[in-house]
């Protein structure tokens, strides 16, 4: 082979390496881009699931009181009720919580954990509030555990609190 | 220098380069955007605390009944409308709990309830009990017996 025929053979392997890494480089650019969209994407739903639970959570039309300061984890079945009753008999009082919760579904059940209980008394479950689908494939829903106090009784009931809403 | 070593330095100088630059644009790309999602952060927290608080049907919350099982004198008060005594009956009550939460929120966990003698321990997977992998810890200290309730959930 001539010196020619080398330095041609060499240059052209040095444009193909640049090449390569270039390929690599701009195709590894471009992924990255896409998964980061879909990545910022997913984290602006995240944070939008996470206002509306955290919306709900801290809501003072729930959360029980003590000389008005709120209580940690706490929820006064009373103002549940009353909330309930209200949003069935009052349309101006449920378009106005329509408006601000908008689709999301609320709800209380008190779990009573006694060791000798068979059958669960289900008339402290509330639907406190349902809108929306909740078979949609955006909905997701997250539990907590919370106090139920009843006031009249002076009782605290141990309860899981159901929030679903949709990204 | 000869003129192909020159060749092979500029080669080399451009690869480099071209290294330097991928390795910021990947850098400043990816970043932690991980939303820290607050509300899960409690759960430990909360589940001691609505369960302790709370009313057995004994007229003693479990907080009280925790507190007489960890009493030797007191711990056969639970028998006066139960059968059995209050260390069985706050152990029981606590595992319904933790069944019901918990292992149904497919969360491992790891509770010890401890006056520093004698311990109640749940858990639903014994790797739980090592320091590593533990999250969110949940602390409830019931003053009069100096009893303090630690629930790990496991990441």
């Amino acid at each position: 082979m001539k010196k020619g025929q080398v330095e041609l053979l060499e240059n052209s392997f040095v444009v193909i390496m640049i090449y390569f890494i270039a390929f690599i480089m701009i195709g590894g650019f471009l992924a990255n881009e896409f998964f980061g969209q879909k990545k910022m994407l997913a984290d602006l739903q995240e944070k939008e699931w996470v206002r509306k639970v955290n919306l709900i959570y801290s809501m003072q039309e729930f959360r029980c009181n003590d000389n008005s300061i709120q209580l940690y984890d706490c929820f006064d079945k009373d103002k549940i009720e009353a909330f309930i009753d209200l949003s069935t008999s009052d349309d101006a009082f449920f378009a106005y919580y329509r408006e601000m919760m908008g689709e999301m579904v609320v709800k209380v059940s008190v779990f009573d954990y006694a060791p000798d209980v068979d059958d669960y008394d289900t008339s402290m479950d509330y639907v406190v509030y349902e809108i929306g689908n909740p078979k949609s494939e955006t909905y997701r829903e997250i539990k907590f555990p919370i106090i139920l106090r009843d006031r009249a009784k002076g009782t605290n009931h141990f309860a899981i609190l159901k929030i679903g809403a949709y990204q | 220098m000869r003129k192909a070593q020159y060749e092979i330095f500029g080669v080399v100088i451009i690869i480099a380069v071209l290294i330097v630059v991928g390795i910021f644009i990947f850098a400043t790309n990816i970043k932690g955007n991980d939303v820290k999602s607050s509300v899960f952060s409690d759960i430990s927290q909360d589940l001691l605390d609505a369960s302790m608080n709370s009313n057995t049907d004994l007229s003693f919350t479990l907080e009280e009944v925790f507190s007489n099982c960890f009493d030797e004198k007191r711990n056969n008060l639970c028998k006066l409308k139960w059968d059995g005594d209050c260390c069985e009956y706050g152990q029981q009550s606590m595992q319904n709990i933790l069944d019901a939460t918990l292992d149904t929120w497919k969360f491992r966990y790891n509770l010890l309830i401890t006056d520093g003698t004698k311990e109640l321990e749940f858990t639903n997977d014994n790797r739980c009990k090592s320091t590593s992998q533990k999250s969110s810890p949940g602390f409830y200290l019931i003053p009069q017996s100096v009893i303090v309730a630690e629930l790990f959930i496991c990441k």
